[in-house]
């Protein structure tokens, strides 16, 4: 099966799944789809695309704001033990600390504008990327990294040529798996002191008591979710081909 | 051409390697036999300017062989190539970071691919590989550098038996074609007399070397494996071995 037949698939059974739940519940707390469909319809792909570009930016600035700095610490860590030492007890620390719990004091401390969402997702994404890219580093084999000394390499060029290949498929499953979270996280950061983002739609929807739209908005969420799934799966397609080509 | 000078290594305290002396001379192959775990891949780091020496020095036309020095290339047991590049860009990545302009590397990484046989794998990834193409590979990634000095670390162990043999006669074929000086560390004797011009028997803690000139090494028909010389040789150097190690 191709990759578009198996997503239609896929959506066509969850659609199939919604509508009969919908028909066995026969509440006004779940339209069935085509009452959410034609919703969406009417309300036009301005409001919607606005709120989901709001979302889809935030996940985009979190994600740089979190890479940025826990790839190279990931690295560090990873090659350098005495390093590892150091920042892993503080890493094992602040992962589990539910980062959400912490939007109150990301509100204080960096104020309520779009900085504060963006910084509780990349917290979120930080620790997760970190662990993910010291683990990969640290399992490298170390003949490859005989083989670039021998062939001349610069600790430079090992970065590039060997070091960075070899995390990247990590690095992108921690992103992959970073998003679900990030956008769940995100949701929330949304519904407090903002006009546009998914979560606010959907929330203001459900205090307007207006299910179509919430379900409207929670579809187009689920479609973002794809995207950033589709866009992370072509950027492994394309950075990392030797993944897919395992066959003799 | 490459000359130790009272060489020592190891690591830290451990000193791995007794003071060793000895000098290989262009299109000359050593063979360095011994037991797992003897030091021979120290030995072999050591004169790829990848450990450093603890003592005395190693020459390689008269200078010192440095990290990195790309007179020197080595070709390791496994884990060689990249698996991010293709075989193309593996067999290139050498004259790549030698800054070599593209079309020159290419030409030159396609040429050492075909000298192996695999200039057809070009444009594969290597875990599409089976593990005896793979190690062509790791040589032509090692034979484009045009290297004055060639080390190989086991080079054939991971290999099955008909796959080995069949390396081992390209790597004599095409050690005959440039007259480039190379060590070559294995735990096999059938393997040293078959390659080594000279054979090493490396045992002992610290290690020393006790050098032989292989009986064969001249005798160009012997080099079969089925003929009576190259067994007799290999029974010889299996005695010699036997007395050193076990006293």
């Amino acid at each position: 099966m191709g990759r578009a037949a198996s997503l239609a698939a896929a959506a066509l059974a969850v659609t199939a799944a919604w509508w009969l739940l919908a028909l066995l519940l026969a509440s006004p707390v779940l339209p069935a789809p085509n009452v959410v469909l034609t919703r969406l319809v009417t309300l036009g792909p301005g409001v919607l695309l606005r709120h989901a570009a709001a979302s889809l930016l935030r996940v985009a600035g979190a994600l740089l704001l979190a890479a940025a700095p826990a790839v190279p610490l990931g690295m560090m860590m990873g090659r350098l033990p005495r390093f590892d030492r150091v920042l892993a007890p503080v890493t094992y620390l602040l992962y589990p600390v539910p980062k959400i719990a912490l939007l109150p004091i990301v509100f204080l401390l960096v104020g309520i504008g779009d900085l504060a969402r963006v910084t509780i997702v990349a917290l979120v994404l930080f620790f997760q990327i970190l662990v993910a890219v010291r683990d990969a580093t640290r399992s490298i084999p170390a003949p490859y990294l005989t083989s670039i000394a021998s062939l001349g390499g610069t600790r430079l060029q090992a970065l590039r040529f060997v070091l960075f290949p070899a995390i990247l498929p990590e690095l992108l499953t921690a992103v992959r798996i970073g998003t679900g979270t990030a956008l769940a996280v995100l949701f929330f950061a949304e519904t407090f002191f903002t006009n546009y983002g998914l979560g606010t739609f959907i929330v203001e929807s459900w205090m307007r008591v207006s299910y179509a739209d919430m379900l409207a908005g929670i579809v187009v969420m689920g479609l973002l979710g794809l995207f950033l799934f589709g866009l992370i799966d072509l950027t492994e397609r394309r950075l990392c081909p030797w993944k897919h080509r395992r066959h003799r | 051409m490459l000359r130790l000078e009272n060489c020592t290594a190891g690591y830290a305290a451990r000193p791995v390697l007794a003071p060793t002396t000895f000098a290989l001379e262009r299109g000359e192959t050593l063979a360095v036999v011994g037991p797992s775990g003897c030091g021979k891949t120290t030995l072999l780091y050591t004169a790829a300017g990848l450990i450093s020496p603890q003592g005395g020095e190693i020459l390689l036309d008269g200078s010192s062989v440095k990290r990195g020095d790309r007179r020197v290339g080595l070709v390791l047991q496994q884990y060689g190539l990249f698996p991010w590049f293709t075989v193309l860009d593996n067999a290139a990545l050498g004259l790549r970071l030698a800054g070599i302009a593209r079309a020159e590397r290419i030409a030159a990484a396609r040429a050492a691919l075909a000298a192996v046989g695999v200039e057809a794998l070009a444009d594969r990834f290597p875990a599409t590989l089976s593990g005896g193409e793979q190690q062509r590979v790791a040589i032509a990634r090692t034979w484009a550098l045009r290297p004055q000095l060639l080390l190989m670390d086991e080079p054939f162990s991971a290999l099955d038996a008909l796959t080995r043999e069949s390396l081992q006669d390209m790597l004599r074929v095409l050690l005959q074609t440039r007259e480039t000086a190379s060590i070559l560390v294995t735990h096999s004797i059938d393997e040293a007399v078959l390659l080594g011009s000279r054979i090493a028997l490396m045992y002992g803690s610290p290690a020393r070397l006790d050098f032989f000139v292989n009986p064969i090494a001249e005798n160009e028909m012997a080099h079969r494996r089925t003929s009576s010389d190259y067994r007799d040789a290999v029974i010889r150097v299996r005695n010699l071995f036997e007395e050193r190690v076990n006293g």
